[in-house]
């Protein structure tokens, strides 16, 4: 899933300003389960906006803010964006706790209004424990996991080396800093365990990049529009 | 740190008939001599007295000279551009290239020029990750890795095509190289590591500083154990210790490189320069013994003055190395 | 009970004959409403003073919590309320419905009844054979275990919804049963209970000072004097019969001697009783049994035989055999008997009612309904051994029946719940333990002076105290499966473990295990969680209520406490906040981890100038989580208060103990937010 975390409340102050109404919107997805934008963070987001626009009277000129509360299933898809068909209409800007995909369809479906980010989406990831997370792909189109014992190196390798590790590999950990653990350690350590270490020998071909903006089809899943 | 350098004479030399480079290392390590390279690095500026300055205290002293490509990340004169100065100096360059800050096509088209420019000794590296530089958020780009870089340049050399398959006309004659770290994890596979860097083309290898060196010769055993050093010229990298300061430096803060203990303790006893420069030649004495060492790589970084009195005392003296000009290899 | 959220229910309100909703007025007195507790108890059982001294608490059995320690003290809690006088008078209901309906017996079934007929406004004449209405409570039990004014109180409340009382009046001799229906009465309840004493069917059973145990009650309670002679030998093993012996040793008897057929395990009585008798002196004479009663124009000797338990009979219990050879004699003045009592029925089989043949009256279980239309029966009158909630249970359903009847619907019965299961092994060593809150009792030496209540009653500190160790069992969270989004959050925050998520469900389910420790439900991040308990709202109506009296004062700076209602430290400081002025409101949680940051800025939002939280420290944490969840819930929060720009002295986390120290903290912020003024910038 996509780990993203709060943004400061410095960038949301600056995003809000002095507009006098604003809406917060969550998403029911990834944020909901790494829990940085479900209802209950546009719940918080809201409150200590008003607060501090309580507390900003004077210098946001008087203006009082009122928020506009909302949390939908999923902000990437476009059933459950159509959904706020018609809402947010007096307000003057929209603050997503969505990652950069949900704030995005937001913002389509919202052309005339400004949309916010209010979390930073760092990457896809997995929950090692409550609370902690580590990056896990990049979604590079092109998984070479099959051939490197179930690790992936591209996400997992600070320079993304695909022909073991380079010289800094120290004690199991990565470089770049004692925190991330050496992927080329781990994926040494799984061949080893399964006596197949022989297949690190072989010279890891140059990597194809997937060309972006990304776009896919898949041709079995497509719904025709019906013309009307 | 991935800047692996160094060297020592190997004892066999092959096919010394056929040069693929024709440069003066090439020849000298196939010949089977001693051979012995330092480093140079660039300033972190347009100064080109500054390559002059060090190159003209190094003259004379080495066999060839290693000029970095952006170490530890930092942002300096750019190492083909050094490499030039050095050729018309009279001097023969060993370009450093990363994998750090171009991607396939910035790298070809680079070592083309290199090539055209009169370069014959190419070091690949993977490079430092930017996180240690002087621009920290700058995006890697990685698109290669050494491994990748050197078959990439192997073939441009030996099948005259780019990575992309394209055919060229002139190809550029590199001697190729590799660095080593054999103090780095997992211990067991770094031999396993150099022979795919020999199987993608390396033909010589620099080593990271050796200040264990029990350690490095057991990593030796494993290579003469697999045949690499009779298919890859081996230098083993030193530098001499400034000061107890860079000693502890070294130790803590150098990913990937070993200071035993014991060295330490006689830079705090005698907390000299002298010292730290008869410790570095205790260890090239050491390391010339041992088998398929063929040279020593000196990476004297600001301390260019002390390569002289180093490869003196050492008796590396004198340098069977003519001077050579500024002629494109191809 | 009644929640609809809930469909097991927690064990205690299950396992009664009412089921009175303890868990909920064990949760209320936690939180200190004892009058909405007793509002609560009251709406159930109209017996709450006696009950909460003599009922003979199958919630307590049944209590989860004595997997961990011990039960919760129900009984002592509802007696609690019972005793706190509550000012709480009820209206008496309009009448409804022209029927009038008779009861038979002033006992707590027909007193039961006619409370709830005359609720549903009917009027209700009950006869009572004797001079004072509450049966076997005013004749039979005695009055250190239940003194009279707790029993009148009842009664009391009963009578005051309108319900006619006409004593000395014996149905059968004085008034023919028939008699009523054609006086107009449209149905009739048959309360009698059971007075005829059983007999031992033994030679000399009928020499003087042979007495049965409820002649004894029923002169001293009518206030007759009474020779008990020095030695008495008490016969039998219920509470009749330890009552009888306790009683005896308070009009004089110097030794009493308890004889027992079968061993102490099998005693058919409360285990308080018993020990409050062992600790008066009373000797047990068990696995021995009365074989023939001597004496020359009086009691003199009682001689008895040794008895070994067999196999166990019908009733479960092992069957006493006597032990030939065995023998022994006892030197007496008096022997009581107390081996039970059967209800006397000519008059009702002649008035063509079915008698059983273990001769009660046979009902309808569920209705109550006898074999003749329009008459119903109920308490010790159809049961054997029955007790005071089952009477009460009885008059209730009888009353709902007659109500059914009379407008000829078909009867609608209360459900019986079915009980939530034990709370699974695992569970029990994450739940901190707490021993019970005992209750004073009074000295021996004073309490055989006379009939002073012996158990003294819970202080409202230590009502409070016990009633905090319910577990509120089923009452706890519940998640909406709307709203999940299956993100783990509750499954990895609860201190118990209970939230699971399977791959069949896809959604988090929270089992009957909960301790309501509120953590999940701040935590939840799509807010799917709630707590079932309506009783808990995680401080929202505190803190309201609190804003609320800020408001009718101008009084700044302002300052919200919240404290925790479990710790110790924090007993009765809020009353000293809220009288301390105008500036600091209390808001008291059950539990700091129940506190939502949101709640926190939403007080600020209302204006509030300064937060404080007082909580526990972190071993007393009876959630053992709450207070670490709620100090790193407020350290986040600091750092977003911060964000905004607020000043940081705004909001403090303030250890309530020692007191002195936290009244000058607070003193010290009081002052301070003075120089700082309101958050706001306008006014
Ligand atoms: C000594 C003793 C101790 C007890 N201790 C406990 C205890 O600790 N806990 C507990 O739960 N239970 C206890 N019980 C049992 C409990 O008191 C009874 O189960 C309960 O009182 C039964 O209520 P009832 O209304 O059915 O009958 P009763 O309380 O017996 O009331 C029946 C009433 O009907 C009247 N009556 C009878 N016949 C007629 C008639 N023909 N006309 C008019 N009036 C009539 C009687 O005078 C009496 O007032 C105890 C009983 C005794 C004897
Ligand atoms: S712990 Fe509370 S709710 Fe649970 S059975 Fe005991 S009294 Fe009832
Ligand atoms: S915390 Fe809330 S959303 Fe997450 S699994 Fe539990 S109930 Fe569902
Ligand atoms: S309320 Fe507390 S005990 Fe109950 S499920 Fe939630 S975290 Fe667990």
């Amino acid at each position: 899933m996509i780990v993203a975390r709060p943004k400061s409340f410095e960038d949301i102050k600056r995003y809000v300003g002095n507009r006098k109404k604003v809406a917060i919107v969550g998403c029911g997805g990834c944020v909901t389960v790494r829990p940085v934008g479900g209802q209950k963070q546009v719940q918080e987001l809201a409150a200590l906006l008003r607060l501090w626009a309580k507390k900003e009277a004077l210098t946001r000129g008087s203006q009082p803010l009122t928020i506009e509360e909302e949390t939908i299933l999923r902000q990437c898809e476009p059933e459950f964006i159509n959904s706020l068909e018609g809402r947010f209409k007096d307000c003057e800007a929209i603050i997503s706790l969505a990652c950069g995909v949900g704030v995005q369809c937001l913002a389509d479906k919202f052309p005339e209004l400004e949309v916010f980010p209010g979390v930073d989406a760092v990457f896809m990831g997995a929950t090692i424990e409550p609370g902690l997370y580590w990056e896990r792909c990049v979604g590079c189109g092109n998984c070479i996991i099959g051939e490197t014992g179930g690790l992936c190196p591209v996400s997992r390798c600070a320079k993304s080396l695909l022909n073991g590790p380079c010289g800094g590999s120290l004690g199991g950990h990565c470089e770049v800093s004692p925190e991330t653990p050496c992927v080329w350690q781990l994926i040494y350590e799984r061949m080893e365990q399964r006596g197949n270490l022989g297949a690190l020998d072989r010279i890891m071909p140059i990597k194809d990049w997937s060309v972006r903006p990304g776009r896919l089809v898949l041709e079995h899943l497509r719904v025709e529009k019906k013309e009307s | 740190m991935d800047e692996e350098k160094t060297a020592k004479p190997s004892a066999e030399v092959q096919e010394t008939s056929r040069l693929k480079s024709g440069s003066n290392l090439e020849r000298l390590l196939k010949e089977g001599k001693f051979v012995v390279t330092a480093e140079l690095g660039p300033p972190r500026g347009a100064a080109r007295e500054t390559v002059e300055r060090k190159a003209n205290i190094l003259r004379g002293y080495a066999d060839a000279f290693n000029i970095t490509d952006c170490q530890t990340s930092v942002v300096r004169m750019s190492s083909i551009a050094s490499g030039v100065i050095l050729l018309e100096m009279g001097l023969e360059p060993v370009i450093q290239m990363t994998c750090r800050d171009r991607n396939r096509i910035g790298l070809q088209s680079d070592l083309l020029g290199a090539a055209a420019l009169g370069m014959k000794n190419l070091l690949c590296l993977t490079g430092d990750h930017p996180k240690f530089g002087d621009h920290p958020g700058a995006k890697p780009v990685f698109d290669l890795d050494s491994i990748q870089l050197l078959s990439v340049v192997k073939a441009m050399r030996d099948e005259k095509r780019l990575q992309s398959g394209t055919k060229i006309e002139v190809e550029p004659r590199f001697f190729l190289g590799a660095a080593e770290n054999p103090f780095a994890d997992p211990f067991a596979f770094r031999a396993r590591r150099l022979a795919k860097k020999i199987e993608a083309g390396a033909e010589f290898i620099q080593t990271q500083i050796v200040y264990n060196v029990e350690r490095f010769a057991q990593w030796m055993t494993a290579v003469r154990a697999m045949g690499l050093h009779k298919k890859a010229f081996i230098l083993a990298g030193v530098t001499p210790l400034k000061s107890l300061g860079m000693a502890r430096y070294m130790k803590n803060n150098v990913p990937g490189l070993e200071v035993p203990d014991e060295i330490i303790a006689r830079m705090e006893k005698k907390k000299s320069k002298t010292e730290g420069i008869d410790i570095c030649l205790e260890i090239i004495e050491k390391l010339r013994k041992i088998e398929g060492v063929a040279g020593i790589h000196i990476m004297a970084v600001e301390w260019e003055e002390v390569v002289p009195q180093l490869v003196e005392r050492a008796s590396l003296l004198p340098r069977p190395t003519p001077s050579i000009s500024a002629v494109p290899t191809c | 009970m009644d929640n609809p959220n809930i469909i097991e229910e927690a064990p205690c309100i299950a396992a009664c004959a009412i089921n009175q909703d303890a868990r909920d007025y064990v949760q209320l007195i936690a939180r200190g409403r004892f009058e909405e507790a007793f509002q609560l108890v009251r709406s159930k059982n109209p017996f709450p003073a006696s009950c909460g001294r003599i009922c003979t608490r199958r919630c307590e059995e049944a209590c989860r919590r004595s997997a961990v320690d011990e039960p919760i003290a129900i009984a002592w809690l509802k007696r609690f309320l019972a005793d706190k006088d509550l000012d709480l008078p009820q209206e008496k209901p309009p009448q409804e419905y022209p029927e009038k309906i008779a009861i038979i017996g002033a006992g707590p079934a027909g007193l039961s009844a006619a409370n709830d007929l005359a609720l549903m406004g009917y009027q209700c004449v009950i006869f009572e054979e004797l001079l004072e209405p509450g049966g076997m409570l005013s004749v039979g039990v005695p009055r250190y275990r239940l003194p009279r004014q707790s029993l009148d109180k009842d009664i009391n409340e009963t009578l005051s919804l309108g319900v006619e009382l006409r004593t000395g009046v014996k149905i059968g001799k004085d008034l023919p049963i028939d008699s009523l229906f054609q006086e107009g009465f449209k149905a009739v309840f048959v309360a009698i209970g059971a007075h005829r004493p059983s007999r031992l069917n033994i030679p000399g059973e009928d020499l003087p000072g042979v007495i049965p145990a409820l002649e004894l009650f029923r002169k001293i309670s009518i206030g007759g004097g009474v020779k008990i002679g020095h030695k008495v030998a008490i016969i039998g093993g219920g509470d009749t019969a330890l009552d009888a012996a306790r009683t005896a040793l308070r009009i004089g008897a110097r030794e009493a001697s308890l004889v027992y057929r079968r061993s102490l395990e099998e005693m058919p009585c409360e285990e308080e009783g018993r020990r409050e008798a062992e600790e008066e002196g009373i000797k047990f004479f068990l696995l021995a049994a009365p074989v023939e009663i001597l004496g020359k124009n009086k009691v003199e000797t009682l001689k008895c035989i040794r008895m070994r338990l067999g196999d166990p009979d019908s009733s479960g219990r092992r069957r006493p055999i006597p032990i030939p050879g065995s023998e022994f004699t006892l030197e007496v003045d008096k022997v009581l008997v107390a081996i039970g009592q059967s209800p006397e029925l000519d008059t009702f089989s002649k008035a063509g009612i079915r008698i059983t043949p273990k001769d009660l009256i046979g009902v309808d279980e569920e209705t109550m309904a006898t074999s003749r239309p329009g008459v119903f029966a109920g308490g010790d009158a159809v049961l054997v051994g029955g007790t005071l909630i089952e009477a009460v249970a009885h008059g209730k359903r009888a009353a709902r029946a007659i109500h059914s009847y009379l407008r000829g619907e078909k009867p609608v019965m209360p459900q019986r719940p079915s009980p939530l299961k034990d709370l699974s092994p695992q569970r029990l060593s994450l739940i901190k333990r707490t021993p019970r809150e005992r209750m004073s009792t009074l000295p021996v030496e004073s309490r055989l002076r006379d009939f002073g209540e012996v158990e003294l009653g819970y202080s409202d500190q230590l009502a409070v105290a016990e009633a905090r160790r319910c577990l509120n069992c089923g009452a706890g969270a519940v998640v909406d499966p709307e709203l999940c989004a299956a993100c783990l959050t509750c499954v990895r925050v609860c201190p118990y473990d209970v939230p699971e998520i399977s791959q069949e469900e896809r959604v988090a389910k929270i089992g009957p295990d909960c301790q309501s420790c509120g953590i999940c439900v701040v935590e939840c991040p799509a807010r799917a969680i709630t707590l079932k308990d309506r009783y808990e709202d995680q401080g929202r109506i505190a803190l309201e209520r609190a804003l609320q009296t800020f408001s009718l004062k101008d009084g700044r700076p302002r300052i919200i406490t919240f404290l925790c209602q479990y710790d110790p430290h924090c007993a009765g400081l809020s009353q000293v906040l809220d009288e301390a002025g105008e500036n600091v409101r209390a808001v008291e949680v059950s539990c700091v981890g129940k506190i939502d940051p949101l709640l926190i800025l939403k007080a600020f939002e209302m204006g509030v100038d300064g937060v404080v939280v007082a909580a526990c420290s972190p071993g007393d944490c009876p959630f053992q989580k709450g207070h670490s969840w709620a100090k790193k819930r407020f350290d986040h929060l600091v750092v977003h208060i911060a964000a905004l720009g607020m000043e940081r002295q705004r909001l403090q986390w303030f250890s309530p103990s020692p007191r002195e120290q936290f009244l000058r903290k607070l003193g010290g912020m009081l002052e301070e937010l003075k120089k700082l003024g309101a958050v706001s910038s306008h006014n």
